[in-house]
C-alpha cells in the first residue's frame, strides 16, 4: 500500500517527462532514493505510512520535478549526420551522372536513384526503433549470421548472398561478444572460435571483403573488450587468446600478398589506374591517357573518375570528408555508456571505415587484384547502398537512444577458482559445527 | 537562511562531495547536510535534475552496483572533465566569496 504511493509519485515525475524511453531508469533511481529515505525515516521512530508521507513530501513536487526531467532528459537528434548523409548521396549521384557520359545516363540512374529512396525509408525506420531489441537475441542473431554465412559456402547459393552477408560480420561478433561477456575465458574463447568461423568461410567463398572485416572484428573489436573487462579475464591472457589467429592470419596475408600470388588478371585496369595517378593534376582534368576513360568507371572507379576529372585536391577533400564521418562515428561510439551499443556502433563505424579505405585504394591502384566493395552511399551499388543505409539508421539509433539503454545482466559462470571458495567455505563450515 | 544563497552554489557543493568519493543521490543529500551542520538540506527534487544535467554534460558519469539491502543504489563519478569545472567554479567562488566579505568588512564609505 505505501509502495504504491511511492510508485504512483515516481509515475506522476515520469509523467512530465515526453521521452518515454528514459522512465525506465529515471524511476528506478526516484524510487529507490524514496524507499531509502523512508526507511531512514522509520529507523527514527516514525511508522511506515508517516515515513511514506514524510519521504514523499521532502522530496518535492512531483509535476516540477518532471518538467525540470524533462529539460535534461531528450533523444539526442542526428539530423545533421543526416543532412550529411544526404549531401553525400547528392555528390555520389552527380559524379555517377557526369561519369557515365552516355545518352542514356539518366535512365542508368533511376536504380540507384530508387535504392537512395529505399534507403532513406529503411535507415528512417531503423533510427526509430529500439535498437537495444538486439541485445534481447544476440545469440540467436550471431547464429542465424553463422547459419547464412555456412549456406553462403555452398557452391549453388546465389552471388548476392556470398557479397553481401560480409557486412554483418561486425554485428554478429558483436553479438557473440556481447552474449559470452562475463563468462571468463570460456566465453572469450567461445566469440574467437566463432570468429575463426567467419574467417574461413570467408576463404572459401573467396570474399577478401570477408577477411578484411574479421581482421577488424579479431583485433579491434574482441581486444576491445579484453581491455574494457567484459570477458573478467587477465588481460595479456586474453589479447593472447582473441588476437593470436587474427594476427597469424594477417602475417599470412601479408606474405600472400607480397610474394605477388594472385595478382592475375585485371592488368588492364591496373595499368589505367596507373596512368591515372601518374597524369593527374593538383586541380583539374589530367593530361590524357593513352586509352578513352571507361563510362562503366562509375560503378567501381568513381574515385578514379574524380581524381581524373578534377584532380588530387577534389580527391582528398572527399577522402578527407568521408574518414571526418566515419571519426565523428567512433567518437560518438565510444562515449556510449552501454556495453551493447559501443560494440554495434564501433562495429558499424569499423564496416564504413575498412569499405572507404578499400574502395579508396583499390582505385588509386595500391590494392591489386581488386577487392569488390561499394564507397558508402556515393559509388554505384543498389542492394549494397540500401545495406548501408540500414547499418548507419542503426548506428544513428544508438546515438540516439543510447544513453537509456540497459545492458542486461548476465549470469556468469561459476570458474575454478570460485569453486575452489566455496569448497573452502563449505569445509570450513562442516569443521566448526555449522 | 535565503535560499537562493544556496540555489548559485548547489553544483559546487555536489561536485566538490563527489572530489572525495563516489556517491549516491540520498548519501550525497546526507553528506551535504552532515557537512554543512545542516545548513545545506537540499531537496531530492532538486537534486536529480542538476545531477542528470551535469552526467549529460560529461561532468559527472554513473554506474550502478547492488547494494547491501538488494536495491540497485546509481552512483556518481566525477569526470576528469568535471574536476576542471570544479577548479574553475572554487576559483570563481573564492573571488566572489572575497569581494563579497570586502565589501561587508570595510570598503568605501560615503560621506556626506
Amino acid at each position: 500500500m505505501q509502495n504504491d504511493k511511492i510508485v504512483e509519485y515516481c509515475t506522476t515525475v515520469c509523467s512530465q517527462i515526453r521521452w518515454k524511453k528514459s522512465h525506465k531508469k529515471i524511476f528506478s533511481e526516484l524510487q529507490n532514493h524514496l524507499l531509502e529515505q523512508r526507511d531512514a525515516f522509520v529507523e527514527m521512530g516514525d511508522s511506515i505510512q508517516e515515513a511514506t508521507d514524510k519521504a514523499i513530501l521532502d522530496f518535492g513536487d512531483p509535476v516540477c520535478i518532471g518538467m525540470d526531467l524533462d529539460r535534461v532528459h531528450r533523444p539526442k537528434s542526428q539530423y545533421p549526420l543526416m543532412i550529411l548523409l544526404v549531401l553525400f548521396c547528392l555528390f555520389g549521384g552527380l559524379l555517377q551522372f557526369f561519369c557515365i557520359q552516355s545518352t542514356s545516363a539518366i535512365a542508368d540512374m533511376i536504380p540507384q536513384a530508387v535504392s537512395y529512396l529505399i534507403g532513406f525509408a529503411i535507415l528512417m525506420a531503423a533510427y526509430f526503433i529500439d535498437f537495444s531489441i538486439l541485445s534481447r537475441y544476440s545469440l540467436p542473431i550471431a547464429i542465424c549470421t553463422l547459419a547464412v554465412v555456412l549456406i553462403a559456402c555452398i557452391p549453388s547459393s546465389g552471388r548476392h548472398l556470398k557479397y553481401y552477408i560480409v557486412w554483418l560480420y561486425p554485428i554478429a561478433v558483436s553479438c557473440a561478444i556481447y552474449y559470452f561477456r562475463t563468462k571468463g575465458y570460456a566465453g572469450l574463447t567461445a566469440s574467437t572460435l566463432f570468429l575463426l568461423l567467419l574467417i574461413i568461410c570467408s576463404l572459401f567463398t573467396n570474399r577478401i571483403m570477408g577477411v578484411f572485416l574479421c581482421l577488424f572484428s579479431g583485433l579491434v573489436l574482441l581486444p576491445l573488450s579484453v581491455f574494457k573487462g567484459w570477458f573478467h579475464v587477465r588481460k595479456i591472457y586474453g589479447f593472447m587468446i582473441c588476437m593470436t589467429p587474427c594476427l597469424l592470419l594477417l602475417l599470412t596475408a601479408c606474405a600472400v600478398y607480397l610474394s605477388g600470388a594472385g595478382r592475375t588478371g585485371d592488368e588492364y585496369i591496373s595499368g589505367l589506374l596507373q596512368e591515372i595517378v601518374q597524369n593527374a593534376s593538383w586541380l583539374g582534368m589530367g593530361r590524357t591517357l593513352s586509352s578513352p576513360f571507361p563510362s562503366m568507371f562509375h560503378t567501381d572507379y568513381i574515385l578514379a573518375y574524380l581524381l581524373y576529372r578534377h584532380g588530387w585536391i577534389p580527391l582528398v577533400t572527399v577522402i578527407a570528408l568521408l574518414y571526418s564521418f566515419v571519426a565523428v562515428c567512433i567518437w560518438s561510439a565510444a562515449r556510449q555508456k552501454s556495453m551493447f551499443g559501443k560494440l554495434i556502433a564501433v562495429s558499424i563505424a569499423g564496416v564504413f571505415a575498412i569499405q572507404i579505405t578499400v574502395y579508396a585504394l583499390s582505385n588509386l591502384g595500391v590494392i591489386r587484384p581488386y577487392v569488390s566493395t561499394i564507397l558508402p552511399f556515393i559509388s554505384y551499388g543498389s542492394f549494397a547502398n540500401i545495406i548501408n543505409f540500414a547499418l548507419l539508421g542503426l548506428l544513428l539509433s544508438i546515438f540516439r537512444n543510447g544513453e537509456v539503454m540497459d545492458d542486461r545482466v548476465a549470469k556468469p559462470i561459476l570458474t575454478r577458482a570460485g569453486w575452489k571458495r566455496i569448497r573452502a567455505i563449505i569445509h570450513y563450515e562442516e569443521t566448526n559445527g555449522q | 537562511m535565503d535560499k537562493s544563497l544556496l540555489a548559485g552554489s548547489t553544483t559546487v557543493l555536489i561536485l566538490k562531495l563527489l572530489e572525495d568519493q563516489d556517491m549516491y543521490g540520498y548519501q550525497m543529500i546526507s553528506s551535504l547536510a552532515e557537512r554543512s551542520n545542516h545548513t545545506f538540506d537540499l531537496k531530492a527534487g532538486t537534486l536529480y535534475p542538476l545531477l542528470h544535467n551535469l552526467e549529460k554534460n560529461g561532468i559527472v558519469e554513473s554506474y550502478e552496483k547492488i547494494a547491501e539491502n538488494e536495491r540497485t543504489r546509481k552512483y556518481y563519478h566525477l569526470t576528469r572533465n568535471g574536476k576542471k569545472y570544479l577548479k574553475e567554479k572554487e576559483a570563481e567562488w573564492y573571488a566572489y566569496s572575497n569581494a563579497v566579505n570586502s565589501v561587508l568588512r570595510g570598503g568605501l564609505c560615503y560621506a556626506e
